[in-house]
């Protein structure tokens, strides 16, 4: 089954293709949203982050090109970015802390979604799940959370200046899980 | 040397967005000339191809991709009138309006699961609206986890402050599997203003000074609340009280408000 390239349907989504915009969302709907999700934690919010996502796609202020690498990278930076923004805006209306992920809720598998982000998630879960909890805390907290370094600091109760090195204790660690799961994640 | 020390410091702020106009100028100033900051942002950039797949992946709400085609073309007309204006976009894309939230998102949804789950939540506080909300779930999220919940410890929660319309609350200590979930159930909650929060806390027996928060959750209009958090290794000789507590947002490290219930463990 041959199926359009993201950069072909980007281009034509450029040109003002409505199908093209909507073949885009049914691939990375589901990627796009679960991550939002676990960056807000708050089912509204993620749908708000999804829909700012597309809407600056489909008006782009800075345009994807593939040497800026995979546009699925891209996507999911977007992603990330634009939650931090909402988390930060939504700062003053807490909802719930986890502070471990409850049971892997897995969701159907829907249509046009690529295999290939399955298999990632698989692999990227054994590796985080393999961290020690200060490891997965610190990751939390900068990553998922993007917190200031200040308040990764009084989170983790750390000093101010050994919270980079922690985190980048908690990266190697973690890429060494992942290339032991098998990940040929690293550079594409 | 001190000045490029203060700038590297600042790479964490600037990766997660925190860094205002200037002084994110400055520090880009700084990236050009510091290979070590540079370096290290390289790999930080690079996790978008790892990091993001450790969400669980979970079935978008009913309806969301109408809803985001309808804001995203929608989008499309009013920036054709008023092109570049960013503060316009973001209010254009809520189509719903923020309800109260019950947070069970995270909670097991697997249909045999339910009937148990849902008449043992029912017990604790006559939650129906949580009920409700479990259901819903159901039809939206399957789940492949098979195991047995088993309640380990359920206590009441006892109003600190004895004053006429105290609060009144339960938590439940679940064990599943390898995790243990901790449930709270609180009413009569008074309102909350601004930013405040309730925020749950484990004491330790050896060491009361610090305790760890543990989760975090608002009153409903009608002054319920229910909190679901999983810990994992969960030790139930390590905690002697679990309390809860009034604070002024959601950032406190330590109670700084009145803790209003709490139960020894």
């Amino acid at each position: 089954m041959t199926e359009p390239r993201d950069l072909d349907l980007y281009q034509n989504l450029v040109n003002g293709d409505k199908k093209a915009l909507e073949a885009l969302y049914d691939r990375y709907e589901k990627l796009v949203y679960s991550f939002a999700y676990r960056m807000t934690k708050d089912p509204e919010l993620a749908e708000e982050v999804v829909q700012e996502v597309f809407i600056k796609l489909w008006n782009p202020h800075s345009p994807y090109s593939s040497e800026k690498g995979k546009f699925s990278s891209w996507l999911l930076t977007m992603t990330r970015n634009t939650a931090l923004d909402f988390l930060r805006k939504q700062a003053n209306k807490p909802t719930v802390e986890y502070e471990e992920r409850d049971s892997p809720q897995e969701a159907a598998d829907s249509p046009g979604e690529l295999l290939e982000v399955k298999e990632q998630s698989q692999l990227v879960r054994r590796a985080v799940q393999r961290l020690k909890k200060d490891q997965k805390q610190i990751i939390e907290l900068f990553y998922f959370q993007g917190l200031t370094h200040e308040k990764i600091a009084v989170r983790t109760g750390l000093p101010l200046g050994t919270v980079k090195g922690r985190i980048r204790l908690a990266l190697k660690h973690l890429r060494t899980h992942i290339n032991e799961e098998g990940g040929k994640v690293n550079g594409y | 040397m001190a000045t490029n020390r203060a700038h590297c410091d600042q790479l964490i702020d600037y990766f997660n967005g925190h860094l205002s106009g200037e002084e994110k100028k400055a520090f880009e100033e700084h990236l050009n000339t510091c290979t070590e900051c540079q370096e290290e942002l390289n790999e930080w950039n690079a996790l978008i191809d790892e990091l993001p797949y450790d969400s669980e992946p979970v079935t978008p709400p009913e309806g969301m991709k109408e809803r985001t085609l309808a804001a995203v073309f929608k989008e499309d007309e009013t920036s054709k009138a008023e092109k570049d204006d960013e503060s316009n976009q973001t209010q254009a894309i809520s189509p719903f309006t923020h309800a109260e939230k019950a947070p069970v998102k995270k909670f097991p949804s697997k249909k045999w699961v339910l009937p148990a789950a849902a008449a043992f939540l029912l017990s604790l506080g006559g939650n129906v609206f949580l009920f409700n909300q479990l259901q819903q779930q159901s039809t939206e999220l399957t789940q492949s986890q098979e195991t047995i919940d088993e309640l380990m410890q359920f206590v009441t929660l006892s109003p600190v402050n004895t004053e006429e319309a105290a609060p009144a609350g339960t938590a439940s200590i679940v064990r599943r599997g390898s995790e243990v979930s901790v449930v709270i159930n609180a009413s009569s909650l008074g309102p909350l203003r601004d930013n405040e929060v309730y925020q749950v806390w484990l004491i330790e027996g050896d060491s009361p000074d610090t305790p760890q928060r543990a989760g975090t959750f608002v009153s409903s209009e009608t002054g319920d609340g229910t909190v679901v958090f999983t810990m994992e290794n969960f030790n139930p000789e390590q905690w002697n009280t679990i309390a809860i507590s009034h604070e002024p947002d959601a950032d406190s490290q330590t109670p700084e408000g009145e803790v209003i219930l709490a139960s020894e463990l």
